[in-house]
């Protein structure tokens, strides 16, 4: 198999005073597809032009594989990188921007040719080869940087918010694309982006980051789920945070917290009895419940296309999102609703 | 009403300071054409013998040769070694760049005469007889700077990403400088290599220091001067001047062109 994973080990990485990547071990598996995903500043793009070879590590050690690179220059890594500019050369045509690695490999001018031309038809660009890059579409430029990068069939491709300068509809379409092509290479993806929703469409694993350092590493649904602090919790979609004490725990992992806004409720997680945590709420998780025995005033409600977002204010002041199917009926402004919680979907966090 | 005088006001402006830098020229390509052997109004009658005599004075068509050929070979190293130390100078991250960049910028503002005279002494020293190839590199000192400030800022201006692309995919950095950023600079490599060429046609004083006098066409100009006026110089300098605005102007031409 081609792909390889990437280990890094203690990597760090400071410019002056700034330290931009705090001491890291990170690990990412052989033909796994997995997205460093947080805000801009977080060290995600450093990690990746680490891995390329494009930034020196401060400390620690880089395998791609076996092979130690950490002193490997990017020439020399098995390692191929997409910008979010694209960086095609202006000056090349779009198929001698695409052979442009085989080039360097000492290839044949046929065999390069070649080869650029079966990429051309894969990425459905047929007949654009004798075309400048400043010619296409960013799409379509898009495609012709994935191109240039897999035609030497590097163990890892690293992308760098690879759809970051489309607009929102290609984007969706894209990221479906960008998927289907990692499960037909099967090499290796890294991708950095900051937008949570291309990180679950396309990852089979993320690494939330945060002022230089992982938050939370694991699978799109697990983040999701099982959000280990406020932050994570709150750029993987929206939640309302209620604090509250635990007064019942037991082995099984599940907690009994006293709340303030909600009265009781029972989390999934560990925590000392008495100790004061915070619980994130997403919004489908709450329910309109007459019956239910918490109790808040609705204070907004608004269309968001597939759901009716209800903002409500709980007795203590704490703020609350529900989302309310379409159909059901909406509450009136400025009246108390109601609340349910099913057993279990409170997320306990751990800071 | 005010803004049309204030825009009527600025071209005047514009026209007169066009005036005072050309109409020294303008009179000189007006007797150039006169048959009076001094600058004397009105003409007597218009000629063009003193055109004829630039032509078929020999040692003016040796003096134009070696400048077009010193110039040439002076603008090419200069752009070619220019392009070189801008390049490191935008990539390179090392202690005291900024005092670095002004050091080889600051040139510019030396007195040329000193520069002659410290280049005469200094290859003295070193035992180098004057001559056209010491000029030559005489020249390039001088030029340098220009070369230097006008890559730098090109070079500054390419997103570094299209030299990372390169080099993931397998590049050397020689590579990747001869495949991606010449190309990139190809306009401003054209500007620079003619406006080096202006600056080294025309220079006088670092020749006259490093050559045995006779050669170079401002040289000659000078010679011919010092022993008395001669009306072909008229000629002469209306022919030069002519040859250096075409080039001055392809030169900011090419510059706000601009690579794509």
């Amino acid at each position: 198999m081609r792909a390889k994973s990437v280990t890094l080990r203690g990597v760090s990485k400071s410019f002056g005073h700034v330290q931009a990547v705090y001491t890291q071990d990170l690990e990412i598996r052989a033909g796994e597809f997995l997205t460093l995903l947080g805000p801009s500043g977080c060290g995600k793009t450093t990690i990746l032009r680490m891995i390329a070879g494009l930034e020196p590590v401060s400390t620690g050690t880089i395998f791609v594989g076996e092979e130690d690179v950490t002193g490997c220059p990017p020439n020399r890594r098995d390692t191929s990188i997409m910008f979010q500019d694209y960086a095609l050369f202006p000056h090349k045509t779009v198929r001698d921007n695409i052979a442009y690695g085989l080039k360097m490999r000492g290839q044949s001018e046929a065999a390069r040719s070649k080869a650029a031309e079966d990429w051309l038809a894969r990425i459905d660009l047929n007949g654009y080869g004798t075309r400048l890059p400043s010619a296409l579409s960013g799409g379509q430029r898009q495609r012709v940087a994935l191109a240039r990068a897999l035609i030497l069939e590097p163990g890892v491709l690293l992308l760098d918010e690879p759809l970051g300068a489309l607009d929102a509809g290609l984007r969706r379409h894209l990221q479906i694309e960008l998927r289907r092509l990692h499960r037909d290479v099967g090499l290796t993806f890294i991708a950095v982006t900051h937008d949570q929703e291309e990180a679950m469409t396309m990852s089979d694993r993320i690494a939330v980051m945060r002022d230089g350092r992982v938050e939370q590493l694991g699978t799109p649904a697990d983040i999701y789920d099982h959000p280990r602090t406020e932050f994570v919790a709150r750029f993987l979609g929206r939640c309302s945070v209620i604090e509250g004490r635990v007064v019942a725990g037991d082995a099984s992992g599940v907690v009994q917290v006293e709340t303030a806004a909600l009265g009781s409720i029972l989390a999934s997680g560990t925590a000392a009895l008495g100790a004061n945590v915070r619980l994130a709420l997403r919004p489908e998780a709450l329910i309109l419940d007459e019956a239910g025995l918490a109790r808040a005033r609705v204070t907004d409600a608004v269309f968001t296309g597939n759901a009716i977002r209800l903002r409500l204010i709980a007795s203590d002041g704490t703020g609350l999102e529900l989302d309310l199917p379409r159909g059901a009926p909406v509450p009136a402004i400025g009246t108390d609703a109601g609340l349910r919680l099913p057993p279990g979907s409170a997320i306990l966090l751990t800071s | 009403m005010t803004g049309l005088m204030t825009s009527r006001a600025l071209a005047l402006l514009f026209w007169l300071t066009a005036a005072i830098i050309y109409l020294p020229i303008g009179v000189m390509a007006v007797f150039s054409f006169s048959s009076a052997r001094y600058q004397i109004l009105p003409i007597p009658t218009y000629t063009t013998e003193w055109y004829t005599r630039v032509f078929t004075d020999g040692q003016y068509s040796t003096g134009f040769v070696n400048s077009i050929l010193l110039a040439s070979t002076v603008s090419f190293v200069a752009t070619l070694i220019g392009f070189a130390c801008a390049y490191s100078l935008v990539n390179a991250r090392f202690p005291g760049k900024t005092a670095f960049t002004l050091l080889v910028l600051a040139p510019l503002a030396v007195p040329l005469l000193l520069v002659g005279i410290a280049l005469r002494i200094w290859t003295t020293m070193l035992g180098l007889q004057p001559s056209l190839p010491l000029a030559g590199i005489g020249q390039v000192l001088y030029v340098l700077p220009l070369a230097v400030l006008n890559l730098r800022n090109r070079i500054a201006q390419l997103p570094k990403s299209h030299e990372e692309a390169a080099w993931a995919l397998g590049a050397s950095r020689l590579r990747a400088i001869v495949d991606i950023v010449l190309p990139a600079c190809r306009t401003s490599l054209m500007a620079t290599f003619i406006l080096c060429f202006t600056f080294a046609f025309d220079e006088f004083v670092i020749a006259y220091f490093l050559t045995n006098f006779s050669v170079t066409l401002p040289i000659k100009i000078w010679t011919t001067i010092v022993t008395g006026f001669d009306p072909t110089i008229n000629a002469l300098g209306t022919m030069v001047f002519a040859f250096s605005l075409i080039l001055g102007v392809t030169a900011q031409w090419l510059f706000l062109r601009k690579d794509p």
